[in-house]
């Protein structure tokens, strides 16, 4: 008789544990994706509020082969943006420009280092090759965190 | 044998209403969060389409070495001085370095409202006429002219 109450003992510390290791694995799981969908939510809601235009006249006769190239930024969205090369994609005529190759400050105050709304800075494609010769057309293609921007001029 | 069923079942429901607790606020955040988001992007295109700008020409100039750019806010949305932005020959012009900008002859005011033309003096020894000035505000709606 004590035999069966042990053996009842002993698959029911096993339920138990089994149960116990369902509901843990499960919460564990839960959890995981759970602090996956708050961090895609950060990174969507950011690329919502993100937008930039550029405002540089296309139609100035200031690009000229061997000269930098500098375009003005405008931050036209609700999202603050670090002013740091990392901060933005730039491809020149189907190039992309490195890092290492872009210059960006504040426009109206070089010390600042976060583009608010309003803002606008000079990006600054350093040593490029614009193409001056048989059409001049050029195209710089910036992303900011998702947005896109298209900028053509004639050389 | 009942028991220990009941008590296994028990503990994964236990697990259950915690995964849920734990579920639910991280979704209805993320939710809450998105929507913002785009309600706020919403209102900006709104905004975008309900303004507009136009360089009046006619009392746009240069004399001697300074230049007068009149623009006029022909939108329906009330706009804001210190985020006037003007380019002379593609080069930035910083806003710090206007001689004056005034609205409607009131150079203390931010508020650049519907109807109402803005003013920015600028000298520089280097403009001259035909050169291209570009004005752009919020939104960056711009508007360019030849001098």
């Amino acid at each position: 008789m004590a035999s069966v109450s042990v053996s009842h003992l002993i698959i029911f510390i096993a339920s138990l544990v089994v149960a116990a290791g369902v509901a843990g694995t499960l919460t564990t799981g839960v959890e995981r994706v759970s602090s996956s969908i708050e961090d895609g939510s950060i990174d969507t809601s950011q690329q919502v509020r993100t937008d930039v235009e550029i405002v540089s006249d296309p139609g100035a006769n200031t690009y000229t082969d061997g000269d930098q190239l500098s375009v003005y930024v405008r931050n036209t969205g609700s999202q603050n943006i670090p002013i740091e090369p990392g901060s933005v994609d730039v491809i020149f005529n189907g190039q992309f420009v490195q890092n290492s190759n872009i210059a960006i400050e504040d426009a109206n105050n070089p010390s600042n280092t976060v583009w608010r709304r309003g803002d606008v800075v000079n990006v600054t494609v350093l040593s490029p090759t614009i193409d001056g010769s048989g059409s001049g057309d050029n195209r710089l293609f910036l992303t900011v965190n998702g947005d896109e921007e298209e900028f053509e001029f004639n050389a | 044998m009942g028991f220990s069923v009941s008590a296994s079942t028990a503990i994964v429901f236990a697990g259950l209403f915690l995964a849920f607790g734990i579920f639910y606020p991280a979704a209805v955040n993320g939710y809450e969060r998105v929507t913002e988001a785009q309600a706020v992007s919403t209102d900006a295109a709104l905004n975008e389409k309900n303004s507009d700008i136009a360089i009046d020409s006619g009392n746009t100039n240069v004399a001697g070495n300074t230049l007068t750019v009149t623009v006029d806010n022909t939108g329906s949305t009330t706009l804001y001085v210190d985020e006037v932005d003007l380019l002379v020959e593609g080069e930035y012009i910083q806003r710090s370095s206007f001689d004056n900008i005034a609205v409607d002859g009131d150079d203390t005011t931010n508020l650049w409202t519907p109807g109402d033309p803005l003013v920015i003096e600028y000298t520089d020894n280097t403009i001259s006429t035909g050169n291209q000035i570009t004005v752009a505000t919020d939104h960056g709606i711009k508007e360019t002219e030849v001098l």
